[in-house]
């Protein structure tokens, strides 16, 4: 009986086996495929570099794949690109770190979910001889290769004095935060509010927070403005959202609220519909960060620091904080999505 | 499920189902058959189980079918419901409706059936008359 | 009135709930705006609970509803720009909605699995196939067919002020239509019945005639059907097709059927009970919000108020019989 049992096991991971390679075969860069090609033309041997996003729908991440693709392209090097699955799977994320330094991929380039969750498998990839390099958010415990990112809390800093402009001095403002546990917005959060205390603003809500998806994002909008609401208008002069779903969610439920234009909005990154508003004059102003720099420069970093060049510890791929009068300046262009 | 809902389940289905009916169906058959239940709406799963056994009966019979199957519909059911029962298969065999019934206890087929037939490890031993034989015979082709 | 009375403790921890926010914050909680904002965020789970709650009573589970979900947004979102025609965007939601639920429906008849395997397998193929058709990012509206006013993006937003006769945006009517259509056909219709029977019994109901597995089609397509509108809701109120919406609703929709009374074993459960439940989740969210009470609390609190509706269900059932 148990023999039996062992016979079917064997052959249902073969056939599961079988399955995974014929997976790889196709267009999609994945692992194993990636080792196979790799084996076979060994004329000049490509560096395989594995980048691992937060996540793969938010445009932010489509632009930072885009950057590092040219980067790959530039210095012929095989990107291997995997996200976890959701955006906000933490262990999923550690899984697909493990599996790249199961392979021996040359390098690997992180945008970590997680401060903390995130630095055991990297350490143990970095143990292993893989150079591990850090974007976007940081990391506990660890000494990166190289950490590229915006400098978050700097630019929360500077959205709270846009906003602070915008609104004067002791208006009544609010914080919708992104989620709990995210080094790179907790970080401008930080930043907006210690703003805020310096130019004098009352902070009336900062405990909400939208999580992962634009509907939940806009389900706590609708929330807070119906906290704030007083007859036609809101008691709230300001708001300041630190991400790209946070701050859909907000416009979304001001749009629907007919009190877009009432209140002064201030986002973090950008999607098209974001931009639009922003021309529109319904969103004061949006912080733009440059995820195409800084895929860019993780992948030709990363193969710097491969052939020996040292590299700064710290490096910022700025930000740009956009507003109706400088959108079509030819410095904003370039951080906008191409298409 | 309610006593009505599982007395009237075997109905030919129409479309729309109607509580008010199938309550009243159960209730004429609770009173016929000594069903003890507080009304028809009581879930089934709080009766005992020989009135459990006496609602499935009356679901048979509200089908109104020609043939009814029944395996060993007396097991572990008391006297007084098991007499219920053979009165309602009398009946329904009266009223036209064909029983074909397995047991293994043989005076309640000596005193049920018109025919009997014996199977002994898949084989046909015989069809006998319920009148013209008795249970020594009976016996003797099933061990045989 | 022994039947009646889960849905009637329901309805008072509702009011319970809804009368200690309206005493801590009576000016917020006294206002029908609020009313309004509560139903405007049932929408999407209230609908597709409806679904939820006969997969339930049939003794299945539906864990692929939120991926379902996302998929009926994003074509939604697809068939909108390529056509810019809302019915034909109602359409192509519900249809994927019915498509993908008659799948599940004849998965789980033909694989005898169980759906809870069934379906969690469907819920990871679907959330990728929706991933895949948005080619990994939101589908936006294109600038052509941007038109925020027309009623396809108002389905569930605030009402302006002309129409705030309506009380409620029309798909919160859409939800009550459906539900009280749903509950009238769980009781007054055979196939209702058949749900009831498949889900209490599945053998006896089988011997007694009943098509199972017509009646699991019949039920998860259904379903689909209902997560396919709520997509469509989903749709409406970001005026986006997102593959990753609706991720971890599939277990408020169970958690709303839960706290209305029905059991996971099947056989038993309300709609109206079921529409309190998904009441009782947003009163909670909004009352924590509008308190700045931190979302920890609130899930302790959701998750509370889901174990006591399990208690009290379970006393009940042993008090029922023990007498």
């Amino acid at each position: 009986m148990l023999k039996k049992g062992c016979i079917q096991l064997g052959c249902l991971s073969v056939f599961a086996a079988a399955i995974i390679s014929g997976c790889g075969s196709s267009s999609t860069p994945a692992p194993v495929d990636a080792k196979s090609t790799g084996a076979t033309q060994s004329t000049d041997k490509k560096l395989r570099i594995a980048f691992i996003p937060k996540g793969a729908t938010h445009e932010f991440w489509k632009a930072m794949e885009a950057g590092a693709r040219k980067a790959a392209e530039e210095n012929n090097v095989e990107l291997l690109w995997k996200s976890a699955l959701k955006e906000d799977d933490r262990a999923e994320q550690v899984k697909v770190v493990e599996n790249f330094t199961n392979e021996k991929v040359d390098g690997i380039v992180l945008a970590p979910l997680d401060e903390n969750a995130l630095t055991s498998p990297s350490k143990e990839a970095m143990n292993a001889g893989i150079p591990v390099l850090i974007v976007d958010s940081g990391l506990k415990g660890l000494e990166p290769v190289s950490f590229i990112a915006t400098d978050n809390y700097q630019a929360g800093k500077e959205c709270g004095e846009q906003l602070a402009k915008a609104v004067g001095a002791k208006a009544k403002v609010v914080l919708l935060r992104y989620q709990e546990g995210s080094a790179s917005t907790m970080a401008r959060e930080q930043g907006f509010l210690d703003a805020a205390k310096e130019k004098g603003l009352e902070v009336v809500s900062s405990e909400q927070y939208g999580g992962a998806t634009r509907e939940s994002a806009q389900s706590a909008s609708e929330n807070l403005i119906a906290r704030f609401k007083s007859g036609d208008g809101l008691t709230i002069k300001g708001i300041f959202t630190p991400n790209e779903s946070t701050a859909f969610g907000m416009m979304r439920a001001l749009q629907t609220a007919q009190l877009l234009g009432k209140v002064t909005l201030v986002g973090f990154d950008s999607s098209k519909e974001l931009l639009d508003s922003v021309k529109k004059g319904d969103i004061e102003g949006l912080m733009l960060q440059d995820p195409f720099k800084m895929g860019y420069l993780g992948v030709t970093n990363m193969v710097k620091h491969i052939k020996g060049e040292k590299l700064e510890a710290k490096v910022n791929s700025g930000s740009v904080f956009v507003t109706k009068a400088n959108i079509d300046s030819d410095s904003v262009k370039a951080l906008l999505p191409k298409n | 499920m309610s006593i009505a809902e599982n007395a009237t389940l075997a109905c030919r289905n129409t479309f729309l189902f109607s509580p008010k009916l199938s309550e009243f169906q159960a209730d004429h058959w609770i009173s016929e058959l000594g069903v003890k239940a507080k009304h028809s709406r009581q879930k089934i799963r709080e009766l005992s189980g020989g009135n459990q056994q006496k609602i499935a009966f009356a679901r048979l019979l509200e089908s109104d079918s020609d043939l009814m199957l029944l395996d060993e519909p007396t097991r572990g059911i008391d006297i007084a419901s098991k007499a219920t029962l053979y009165q309602q298969m009398d009946f329904a065999a009266q009223r036209g409706c064909g029983i074909l019934m397995t047991s293994s206890y043989l005076p309640e087929l000596l005193g049920v059936c018109d025919r009997i037939v014996v199977l002994n490890r898949g084989k046909l031993m015989g069809i006998f008359d319920a009148r013209t034989t008795n249970a020594h015979k009976l016996m003797q082709e099933c061990i045989a | 009135m022994i039947r009646k009375h889960p849905i009637l403790g329901v309805l008072f921890a509702w009011i319970a709930i809804y009368a200690i926010f309206a005493y801590l914050k009576p000016n917020t909680f006294l206002a029908f705006d609020i009313v309004e904002l509560m139903m405007r965020q049932s929408i999407i789970i209230g609908i597709g609970a409806l679904g939820m709650t006969y997969v339930i009573i049939n003794a299945g589970i539906d864990l692929s509803a939120g991926s379902v979900l996302a998929l009926s947004s994003v074509s939604g979102a697809l068939v909108y720009n390529q056509t810019g025609s809302p019915s034909l965007v109602v359409l192509a939601c519900l249809s994927t909605g019915l498509i993908f639920g008659c799948l599940n429906g004849v998965l789980v008849s033909r694989l005898k699995a169980g759906p809870f395997i069934v379906t969690l397998g469907s819920m990871l193929a679907l959330r990728g196939l929706a991933k895949g058709f948005a080619h990994e990012k939101t589908v936006s509206i294109v600038d052509k067919f941007v038109q925020p006013d027309l009623l396809l993006f108002n389905l569930a937003s605030g009402l302006p002020k002309s129409q705030k006769w309506q009380l409620f945006p029309l798909g919160a009517w859409v939800w009550i239509v459906f539900l009280v259509i749903l509950a009238v056909a769980l009781n007054y219709t055979t196939f209702g019945r058949n749900v009831v029977a498949v889900g209490s019994n599945e053998a006896a109901a089988k011997l007694c005639g009943i098509p199972v597995n017509s009646v699991k089609v019949g039920v998860y397509s259904l379903a689909g059907f209902f997560f396919g509108l709520a997509g469509l809701m989903s749709f409406s109120r970001t005026t986006l097709g997102d593959p990753t919406s609706g991720a971890g609703d599939e277990l408020k929709m169970i958690a709303a059927v839960v706290i209305g009374g029905a059991s996971l074993s099947g056989g038993e459960g309300s709609m109206v009970g079921t529409a309190l439940g998904v009441l009782i989740m947003s009163t909670i969210s909004i009352g924590c919000s509008q308190m700045a009470i931190p979302n920890w609390i609130q899930e302790i609190l959701t998750g509370v108020i889901i174990l006591t509706a399990v208690a009290i269900d379970r006393w009940r059932a042993s008090k029922l019989a023990a007498a």
